[in-house]
């Protein structure tokens, strides 16, 4: 995806947040951060990352009635992003939500959050440890 | 919340198109089976309370973005 900002609709809401359905996808700062604000409630905004970037091997299992919601699927319209939580402290964490990522469909700019039924992807993944773990593989 | 009393074996049906049976029960657990078509998502609630509570949590974290470019020169 560019730089642009993208207004992105949610119409089933994000779990726990489920009346809101309008925001913005734009790119954070901070590589290779995305930031997803509401555009209805202001003070709420998700830090977003793409798995793919730390975990190459995720492939999400979607249901149909996921795909229903977002628009037909066609070859690369579909982007998986997983929302991060950053939890502050002497060892602060970073992880990423893989077992409900948000996916996007980019012809129709319409996304959902979906639950992968796959138990490898878990809700908190912790981003730099994968990356080491990663990077590790690769030099073997 | 309407409540049935099932035996081991039995069944009940939802909406003519979702069964679940009780297929063993030991002690204080319950092992359903759920025949259900596909499109029928069926998750424990935990994982959606987990998702929810995960969820709350990033809402909470997005001020954090700033410290972020740090955490990954480390």
């Amino acid at each position: 995806m560019d730089n642009d900002v993208k207004q992105i609709s949610i119409p089933s809401g994000l779990y726990g947040f489920e009346g809101l359905t309008k925001f913005a996808l734009t790119r954070a700062s901070q590589e290779p951060f995305l930031l997803l604000k509401s555009l209805e409630e202001e003070s709420l905004s998700f830090i977003l990352i793409d798995p793919l970037y730390f975990r190459p091997d995720y492939t999400p299992d979607l249901s149909d009635e996921d795909l229903k919601e977002i628009g037909e699927e066609k070859e690369n319209n579909l982007y998986a992003l997983a929302i991060v939580t950053v939890r502050p402290g002497e060892d602060p964490q970073m992880t990423a939500n893989l077992q409900g990522p948000i996916i996007i469909n980019g012809d129709t700019l319409t996304a959902r959050q979906c639950i992968t039924s796959n138990p490898k992807w878990q809700t908190r993944h912790d981003i730099l440890a994968e990356i080491r773990s990663h990077q590790g593989a690769e030099s073997c | 919340m309407l409540i049935l009393s099932r035996r081991k074996d039995e069944t009940i049906i939802i909406d003519d198109k979702i069964e679940i049976s009780i297929v063993d029960i030991k002690g204080d657990q319950v092992k359903l089976g759920i025949n259900a078509p596909r499109s029928v998502k069926i998750y424990r609630k935990e994982v959606y309370l987990e998702i929810e509570k995960e969820n709350a949590a990033a809402a909470r974290s997005s001020d954090a973005l700033a410290s972020l470019g740090d955490l990954f020169k480390k």
